[in-house]
């Protein structure tokens, strides 16, 4: 079963966490602390972190960067707060999505196997090619003029759902249905700040993109050439 | 705010200018009379004067002849600073000289000539008045009939006219000047006034007006001030009380949170667990779960109210169906037995999607709870609107709580709970932040009939 990393440092809410989780076979590693969680986070190697945004030791948003620059591990944000600019920075530091206090069991649940899904999911076609970037999906390898460029899970899911559309444009919602398996109307700037993550990392000019296009109050689109 | 008709400048000026007209033509003309009267008068006395020291130095200095033409040469030696004219007629009636002299001082005399011996009369031809003068020749029993033109004077009294008239007119421009000059003055401290008012009224509390100076405008300022001030310190203090209050619901749901959490997480684990609890425990669990429900969408509708109170929720627009919406929501809470769906039109408008299914479930939610199923919800594609309307088949609202239900925690029927309280307050929000608007009627089903209206882009937003 896959083995999750809660990082959280209220008690209460840990431990009723742990064991909704482990009611469903999860078997779950707790840290309380934000610096402990820096220094032992891979130890052993998590499938999944649960990461509380306010810590003490360190904030929950230095600790998801710092993983990021590490690794592509799926991460899901627990937040108190649904203050705008603290939702889109912690989706900025790279998390893979968020979920707000208090929050339903069966959503978190839901959440945690849509982005699992994402780390394991093999679609077909295997290969593809966009502008300088190739996508090789057995390997789960993207290369960027034979650079390689390291994209998360969701990002990576993301490009495929754009790109499995021949250049056609897709609402925001409708991604996030798709990438994330949302199945209600959720958190558009979800979709806005993955896509800015992924233009960092496959676009010439991030400020002026040529293959992730944005359709002004609609969506985004693929460019096919 | 424009002054209607002529403006108090306007009337102010004019009404300068009327009153220095009137008084201008009015000095003018009285001192022209007065003047023109006393140059006439001392004309009329110096010839007079005049023609009685030429007949006497005539008599005086030479033997008078016995027949007018000799006398009217005698005469007409003497030296005078006038230049005059003279017509000589004896008691016989033989005149030398011009006829008319004797003939115009017989006529204005009607008559006789008995009164021009008395002194003088101004005759006034047109162009040329002239100063008459009858001097009787003792002598010789005869009368000199002078004639003086007051072609000097003429052109003096023209010269006199021309000038006042010019000073009246000037006087006229002038006054018109300083009463718009005064208007102005008088006006901009009005006008300070105005503008002050204007910037209370678009909400602008520090509007203050300066209160330099003494009179009534000093005072009026002062007044406005003390106004300004009162109302300021009124107003903030009601905002800050509002604010404390809207943070204190805040920091309360917020503080909820975290303990709420544990209860969903733990509620969460006893339910995968249910199978393995006795009967009474399992439905323990259930209650505690079910009322932790509702306390986490209490808690959740209070932090959104608070939100839209404090102008903090922001809006994330998105093209979208709402009839694809409605149809989602009826899916996911698994009201499809109870609520059917029709629409006509196309019903894509830019949405927020989140507080759009927010408002069909809070309507759907409200029907189903207060009213009865089943429950029709319509959407209707119209030119630049969308129309949702939800009707349901129970008791309806009465026209006199129409407005109520809206209200944050209005309950028409105690028994039916369920619901935050909040559900509707928060629906009438979110149509507001869409830039539409929500009414409760009745049904043709018997039940309320909630019909709300959305503007299918937000430039109709920004524009109203």
């Amino acid at each position: 079963m896959p083995s999750i990393l809660l990082v959280e440092d209220d008690r209460a809410v840990g431990d009723s966490v742990t064991l909704a989780l482990q009611s469903y076979a999860y078997s779950v590693r707790t840290i309380r602390d934000g610096a402990l969680a820096l220094a032992s986070w891979d130890r052993p190697l998590p499938d999944l972190i649960l990461l509380d945004v306010m810590l003490p030791g360190a904030d929950g948003l230095d600790v998801c960067r710092h993983i990021r620059r590490e690794s592509q591990l799926p991460i899901i944000m627990l937040t108190a707060r649904t203050d705008p600019i603290d939702v889109v920075l912690g989706l900025e530091c790279g998390a893979d999505d968020y979920v707000t206090k208090p929050f339903e069991v069966r959503v978190l649940l839901a959440r945690m196997a849509a982005v699992l899904r994402r780390s394991t999911h093999r679609p077909r076609p295997e290969r593809f090619r966009c502008g300088d970037i190739e996508v090789d999906l057995t390997a789960r390898v993207v290369t960027k003029r034979g650079e390689t460029v390291h994209l998360t899970p969701t990002e990576l899911r993301l490009l495929l759902e754009l790109a499995s559309h021949n250049g056609e444009a897709l609402t925001r919602q409708q991604l996030l249905q798709r990438v994330w398996e949302y199945d209600l109307p959720g958190d558009s700037r979800l979709v806005d700040v993955c896509v800015q993550r992924l233009r960092r990392k496959i676009e010439d000019d991030p400020s002026d993109p040529k293959l992730l296009i944005t359709l002004r109050g609609f969506g985004y689109r693929l460019s096919a050439t | 705010v424009r002054t209607r008709g002529a403006g108090l400048g306007v009337r102010w000026t004019a009404a300068f200018a009327l009153v220095a007209a009137f008084s201008s033509i009015a000095i003018s003309g009285l001192s022209y009379g007065m003047v023109r009267a006393s140059w006439l008068d001392r004309a009329v006395e110096t010839r007079s004067r005049e023609a009685i020291l030429i007949v006497d130095e005539a008599s005086a200095e030479q033997r008078l002849g016995p027949d007018p033409t000799s006398v009217r040469r005698s005469i007409r030696r003497i030296r005078s600073p006038f230049s005059y004219d003279v017509a000589v007629r004896d008691a016989t009636g033989s005149t030398s000289g011009p006829a008319s002299l004797v003939d115009a001082a017989l006529a204005v005399e009607g008559g006789t000539i008995r009164s021009w011996r008395e002194g003088a009369v101004v005759v006034e031809e047109p162009d040329e008045p002239w100063v008459g003068v009858a001097v009787p020749v003792e002598e010789v029993d005869a009368t000199a009939y002078f004639r003086f033109p007051l072609g000097a004077l003429v052109d003096d009294l023209e010269l006199l006219r021309s000038s006042l008239a010019g000073a009246a007119l000037t006087a006229v421009f002038l006054s018109a000047g300083v009463g718009w000059l005064a208007s102005r003055s008088l006006l901009r401290p009005l006008h300070r006034a105005r503008l002050a008012v204007q910037r209370l009224e678009q909400g602008r509390l520090d509007s203050r007006l300066p209160e330099e100076g003494r009179g009534e405008f000093a005072d009026l300022a002062r007044a406005f001030n003390a106004m300004a001030d009162a109302l300021e310190r009124t107003v903030r203090d009601l905002q800050a009380m509002e604010a404390d209050q809207r943070r204190f619901v805040s920091d309360v749901s917020h503080e909820l949170r975290t303990p709420l959490t544990t209860l969903l997480a733990a509620g969460g684990a006893l339910e995968s667990n249910a199978s393995t609890l006795s009967a009474g425990a399992a439905r323990a669990a259930r209650l505690l779960i079910e009322e932790t429900r509702r306390l986490v969408r209490l808690v959740d509708d209070l932090m959104e109210i608070s939100r839209m109170d404090s102008g903090g929720a922001a809006m994330l627009w998105e093209r979208m169906d709402v009839a694809a919406c409605v149809q989602g929501t009826i899916e996911r809470h698994g009201w499809s037995d109870r609520v059917s769906l029709t629409s006509s039109g196309t019903a894509v408008m830019d949405a927020d999607p989140r507080r759009l299914a927010a408002v069909c479930r809070n309507l759907i939610d409200n029907a189903l709870v207060h009213g009865e199923p089943p429950v029709v919800v319509s959407v209707t594609g119209e030119d630049h609107r969308i129309r949702i309307e939800v009707q349901d088949s129970g008791p309806g609202v009465p026209r006199s709580s129409a407005d109520d239900v809206f209200r944050r925690f209005f309950k028409a029927d105690a028994a039916r709970g369920g619901g935050s309280g909040l559900g509707l307050a928060i629906v009438r929000e979110n149509a507001r932040l869409h830039g539409g608007e929500i009414v409760v009627t009745r049904s043709s089903l018997g039940g309320a009939r909630f019909t709300c209206s959305l503007p299918r882009s937000p430039e109709a937003v920004s524009a109203s």
